[in-house]
């Protein structure tokens, strides 16, 4: 994609089209006026028939206008429109090819020399030589080609594990993409900060941290997201930033959050049984989605804190965790819960759940609930749970009338073949 | 004055306004799609979709593909929806009474096997005769169903959705072939929305003349095909051009069954598609607004710019017309199943932009355009012509025509670098300067057809598309 000729070019249409655009409504909002004032008021008024001929002469009578204004006015402008768009059209697509040949042709070449930079072993002196001479062999002054390097010292950082990081940030320094970075995030352009913010991130490069932090306040909040994530990105074992339960995070900044926590592979912050308690809702389902990925054992008195929750979500994640990580004595907990939660999904959940950890009492328990279900999907998940816990129950049972039956048997059926399991 | 030359006089007089009132609309229109595409880039970056692609805690999506008769293909094409990068998502794939070896292919190339499905009829259906799910844990992602066939591409997506166990679904059709990435694009307007997302769509191209490796794009160049380069070039500025526009002001009321993700709940709460419809992707989409409206909830339907999924575009005369004179008494039909939406404040924007925008820019076009040159004739034969003014005007219309279309090649261009050389591009630009004189009449003829067969009632027919399968590259 190339985003920067886009907003550029773009930015050259726009501030033409708000200076002529206008002119030609203004012009044609003219002539429709032409035509009706000169038609006589009493045509217009409602006592009067309207007189066609009158107002259609009229109209003939600005034709003459219309036709110069097409003439001498749309025409061209439309010509000249085509023209340069054209153009703009078949330049661009040249000279991105030609870009894209010059890339393809630097490929190897500059895989090759990154490669050896990072796994061979060179001191800082040497580094810099090599650096400094492949700079002026390869893109010296062309921004496009030194983007492309940047691009896959990035993309080598992203995939290769445990390299050695003082030599991938010496390299970066001395590339002078540090320079570049540091210029885009105290660039005007929001957009452009947050690149700055994410090459920090990728990179790991924590000595700038503190030109990030300022933004964790911004008004602009996709800049706050993006500062947000950084900084927890290159935050240190427990994840301070996350302690401020005022940042209001979103869905989107949830996943973003949860996948730098597991890129990091960090340890378990010391502080996250705080994060329960948050008033932030969202920082309460990231703790709670760590706590399974770390298969941090709850209390009883923390899951019946978290099942009580007014958040949907949050008592969706608390038994999503109880589920995942047989967290057994929470049985008794979801049973009493069962009849108190409004949301079917959750209520499906919790079925699901006693499916993995279930008991005599909770095949008693969901075994009352049976008859009674109405809603398929409940039921569906009922009979499933019943069979995992007793596989024998239904070869005895017996329904209350033969359409219950046969709509158990037809569940029964799907649950018992293995390939629906 | 006589009567005749008055009609003919205030006629002229009409269209004159009514060309004024079309420049300004598709003007608009343009900005619209400007604005709306640079603010979908400005944000393109806030959630990677890489991060969607490794996340365990994503949103579920199933894929509803229906099939007919697609045996040639359709191995390919599953094999192609399989390879999505998304890490929770099925593919429901519904045998619509295939008469060919499509589901006998399935079953073969997937090892599937049939088995006893707990299926719902949440929204009512044809027959069902069975569901096939493959032993082979490879496609565990599968899940077929064979059904009656009721000559309705709705009643099949119906079937899809029901057994879809997703809260979203992803419609499209089995000849479609899919960016790897589809599912994460069309999902992240849902993710990343403070508002309720009711569907979100991209823009569809054609594959003729595409090369295809391993289910997924390889080289894409220009269709050679007659039908399907102007189709594509028609594509271009629909999906660029006016989608995106109406996506900007949340007015969107189709999105396409070849490519549209949408929330499932609310569909079966709608009561999915309608069976009877020949529009039956926007039909829905116009029904999910009013029932938003009713419940005075807040909703956006999303569009976004990226070329996400590639399909077989009719490469023959008759097929072709066929489609379109579906699509146009699709849009009679719905228009009329609607009408009293139309200036209901109830309806907000649907009712006084959205639905008029399509009774008189989409509808009437075709009508008007049949009429103008009726009128033209008789200015001829009976009152004389001002040759000049009618050039004039004429070429006019042709360059503002010829501006639009650029400009949403532009577009396109500048989103991504399509097409495999600059001699794709040379064709696609020398295209847009004949499609008024080849391409368009045949739209209308087609239109004015649709229409007349739904003022007198013709039965609907689908109709059988003939596949030429895709290029394959080793």
């Amino acid at each position: 994609m190339h985003f920067n000729d886009f907003f550029l070019f773009n930015e050259i249409v726009t501030q033409l089209l708000h200076k002529i655009y206008p002119q030609i409504l203004l012009h044609m909002i003219n002539l429709f006026s032409d035509i009706i004032i000169e038609t006589p008021l009493v045509m217009r008024s409602k006592y009067s028939i309207i007189n066609f001929d009158v107002l259609i002469e009229n109209a003939f009578s600005v034709s003459t206008d219309i036709y110069l204004f097409l003439k001498y006015f749309l025409i061209p402008i439309l010509l000249i429109f085509i023209v340069f768009t054209m153009l703009v059209v078949l330049i661009r697509r040249y000279a991105l090819d030609k870009i894209d040949l010059k890339k393809s042709n630097l490929e190897n070449q500059v895989n090759m020399f990154l490669t050896d930079l990072i796994f061979s072993v060179y001191t800082e002196e040497e580094i810099t030589l090599k650096i400094n001479h492949f700079k002026k062999e390869v893109f010296s002054k062309k921004e496009v080609l030194s983007t492309f390097v940047f691009e896959k010292l990035i993309h080598i950082k992203q995939n290769v594990q445990q390299m050695n990081q003082e030599k991938f940030i010496l390299i970066y320094e001395v590339f002078g993409f540090n320079v570049y970075t540091e210029k885009l995030i105290k660039s005007r352009d929001w957009r452009k900060k947050s690149e700055g913010f994410l090459h920090y991130q990728i990179l790991d490069y924590k000595l700038k941290k503190e030109l990030i932090s300022p933004y964790l306040k911004s008004k602009n909040t996709q800049l706050r997201s993006n500062a947000l994530v950084a900084m927890i990105s290159l935050s240190d074992k427990n994840l301070d930033v996350l302690d401020n339960s005022e940042i209001n995070i979103s869905r989107a900044e949830e996943l973003k959050i949860l996948d730098i926590l597991y890129q990091k592979e960090i340890e378990i912050p010391t502080n996250i049984h705080k994060w329960l308690n948050s008033k932030n809702d969202s920082i309460v389902i990231i703790a709670l989605k760590l706590m399974l990925r770390y298969k941090y054992i709850l209390t009883e008195n923390q899951l019946t804190t978290l099942l009580n929750n007014a958040n949907y979500s949050i008592r969706k994640e608390t038994i999503i965790t109880i589920r995942d990580l047989h967290i057994n004595h929470a049985n008794d907990l979801l049973i009493q819960h069962y009849q108190k939660e409004t949301s079917v999904i959750n209520k499906i959940l919790i079925l699901k759940t006693f499916q993995k950890i279930g008991n005599a009492n909770t095949k008693n328990y969901t075994l009352s609930l049976l008859s009674n279900e109405n809603n398929l999907d409940l039921k569906f998940e009922i009979v499933n749970c019943i069979f995992q816990i007793d596989q024998n129950f239904f070869s005895h049972f017996i329904a209350k009338d033969k359409q219950e039956e046969d709509l158990i048997n037809r569940m029964l059926l799907h649950h018992k073949n293995p390939f629906l399991a | 004055m006589n009567t005749l030359e008055q009609i003919i006089k205030s006629s002229e007089f009409f269209f004159g306004c009514y060309s004024i009132f079309y420049l300004i609309i598709y003007c608009t229109l343009g900005i619209l799609s400007y604005t709306e595409i640079k603010k979908y880039y400005a944000n393109s970056a806030f959630l990677n979709t890489e991060v969607l692609i490794k996340s365990n805690n994503t949103i579920g999506v199933s894929i509803v593909a229906p099939a007919f008769n697609e045996g040639k293909s359709i191995v390919e094409n599953v094999k192609s929806l399989l390879s999505q990068d998304y890490p929770l998502f099925e593919v429901v794939i519904i045998n619509d009474g295939s008469t060919d070896d499509t589901l006998e292919k399935l079953i073969h190339s997937f090892d599937l096997i049939k088995v006893d499905y707990f299926y719902q009829e949440k929204v009512k259906t044809a027959y069902i005769n069975g569901h096939y799910i493959s032993t082979n844990p490879i496609y565990n992602k599968l899940i077929v169903i064979d059904k009656e066939n009721v000559k309705s591409k709705a009643d099949a997506m119906n079937a899809g959705i029901n057994l879809a166990k997703y809260p979203l679904f992803l419609c499209t059709d089995v000849d479609c072939i899919l960016r790897k990435d589809t599912i994460a694009m069309l999902v992240k307007p849902f993710i990343e929305s403070k508002k309720k997302v009711l569907a979100t769509g991209a823009a569809i191209r054609i594959s003729n003349s595409c090369e295809f490796k391993e289910g997924t794009m390889y080289k894409s160049n220009y269709p050679k095909n007659f039908f399907a380069c102007f189709q594509e070039l028609e594509y271009i500025r629909c999906f660029l051009y006016g989608r995106m526009a109406w996506s900007r002001i949340n007015g969107s009321l189709l999105v396409s069954g070849g490519l549209g993700m949408f929330d499932r709940k609310l569909v079966i709460e709608v009561g999915g598609y309608k069976k009877e419809s020949l529009g039956e992707d926007m039909e829905l989409i116009t029904r999910m607004r009013k029932y938003m409206y009713e419940k005075k909830e807040p909703f956006v339907i999303k569009y976004i710019p990226e070329s996400l999924c590639w399909t077989e575009g009719p490469s023959d005369r008759k097929v072709f017309l066929r489609q379109r004179v579906r699509w146009a008494r699709g849009l009679a039909q719905n228009l009329y199943i609607h009408r009293k939406m139309i200036f209901n404040p109830k309806y907000g924007i649907t009712a006084f932009i959205v639905l008029p925008y399509f009774i008189l820019c989409e509808f009437a076009v075709p009508i008007l355009e049949v009429i103008g040159l009726f009128f033209i004739v008789m200015d001829i034969a009976f009152f004389g012509i001002n040759y000049s003014f009618l050039l004039i005007i004429s070429f006019s219309v042709y360059l503002f025509y010829i501006f639009v279309t650029l400009i949403s090649v532009y577009l396109d261009q500048s989103i991504h670098k399509q097409y495999s050389g600059l001699r794709d591009i040379f064709r696609l630009i020398a295209l847009i300067f004949l499609e008024p004189f080849l391409y368009h009449p045949i739209n209308i003829y087609a239109s004015i057809k649709g229409y007349f067969y739904f003022f007198r009632n013709k039965e609907k027919v689908w109709g059988e598309m003939t596949r030429q399968g895709f290029n394959q590259t080793t």
